[in-house]
């Protein structure tokens, strides 16, 4: 499988697929991104972790297989919780399948984690499809919040049709908070993780429409 | 058992290992190369960072047979045979970039991947490229010092 840093200085990941980029700065050091693969690091599916994050964002389908035949899954069906993933005790997974980013597409990746290269408190990758200033898809997934990466899917109802303004990210950003239930821990409460969250989503939001990715 | 042959330092080196031992432990006990520390065991630390096939690695992390067919540097390899230091050491010395000398190791061979990678004097990027690397003594900034040193020295040199 291939290696972290591999797919990180990618030129066609770099063009092509730009959040996947941008999200391998929080991603561990160096030293590490040089033996760690991502076929790994998903199958692994640390919920804090920073790439299954971004395969749900993508919408990448992952594809495993066993001795005799292969399954195509979804990432929202590949993960289902802490270290716990579809894969069958007989399968490994093989290739993951992303999308080219379309020409009006943004995105953007925002985290908080206690030291460069952590695990996130909070993650939030964020990509916005826009004709015209209005919001024609929106997908938008969090890690670190609690015992699964998830997909904001009512904070992407908050956008899609819309005319793009801060009030409305705002609101996206508040949907996106509401139904889940955040992780405590001892040095992170719910309540610390959900004000981060929210606001790692409205400024996701606001790079991914005025198209500043971080290279 | 399984045998391994690899290049270390320049030795060609054969030995018959436990499939489970660490590279970590391999360097350490196999082959008496001490320079390379062991500290948290379990990826975090960066002291037990060495170079496999030209790239760091974690030693703790990777298993001896793992570098089958491997060449693999170590602090060891880098001053000269009669104990000059090289460029890298140097700066260190003179910025005073460790005081126990515990992470030294690992933050010198990360270090010259830094450099060989054509790494630039500016300090963040330098605190990106050791950001895998604790130093629980110096508060990092004199480590800082001493790469920036020895990447200005580096660009003299050319």
């Amino acid at each position: 499988m291939t290696r972290h840093n591999d797919v990180m200085l990618d030129p066609l990941i770099k063009q092509h697929a730009p959040l996947i980029r941008e999200a391998y700065a929080h991603v561990a050091h160096s030293t590490v991104r040089n033996r760690g693969t991502l076929g790994g690091n998903l199958a692994h599916a640390d919920p804090a972790s920073e790439l299954p994050a971004v395969m749900l964002a993508l919408d990448a389908r992952i594809i495993v297989r066993n001795m005799s035949a292969s399954r195509v899954l979804s990432a929202e069906e590949f993960f289902l919780g802490t270290y716990t993933t579809a894969l069958a005790a007989d399968e490994i997974l093989t290739e993951i399948l992303v999308s080219k980013r379309s020409a009006n597409e943004g995105s953007a990746f925002e985290e908080v984690s206690l030291r460069q290269g952590d695990f996130a408190i909070s993650a939030v990758a964020a990509r916005l499809t826009l004709r015209g200033g209005v919001c024609q898809h929106a997908a938008i997934a969090l890690a670190g919040v609690s015992d699964v990466q998830v997909r904001a899917k009512n904070a992407e109802a908050v956008l899609v049709g819309k005319s793009l303004t801060e009030s409305l990210m705002g609101s996206a950003a508040d949907a996106a908070v509401d139904k889940i239930e955040f992780l405590e821990t001892a040095t992170v409460t719910s309540r610390y993780r959900r004000d981060v969250t929210r606001e790692l989503v409205r400024r996701a939001l606001s790079r991914a429409s005025s198209g500043k990715t971080a290279s | 058992m399984k045998t391994i042959s690899v290049t270390v330092n320049g030795q060609k080196v054969t030995r018959s290992v436990e499939p489970r031992l660490l590279l970590a432990d391999f360097l350490r006990q196999e082959l008496a190369l001490t320079g390379t520390h062991v500290g948290c065991e379990h990826g975090v630390c960066g002291a037990c960072t060495v170079i496999v096939d030209n790239r760091t690695v974690r030693a703790c992390l990777m298993f001896a047979i793992q570098t089958d067919g491997s060449t693999i540097e170590t602090v060891e390899a880098l001053a000269d045979p009669d104990g000059s230091l090289s460029p890298l050491q140097l700066s260190f010395r003179q910025a005073h970039a460790l005081q126990c000398g515990f992470c030294t190791p690992g933050m010198l061979m990360t270090a010259t991947e830094y450099l060989r990678a054509g790494g630039s004097a500016d300090r963040a990027e330098i605190k990106h490229a050791i950001s895998g690397n604790l130093c629980r003594c110096t508060g990092y900034e004199t480590i800082v010092d001493a790469i920036a040193d020895a990447v200005r020295a580096r660009e003299e040199r050319t």
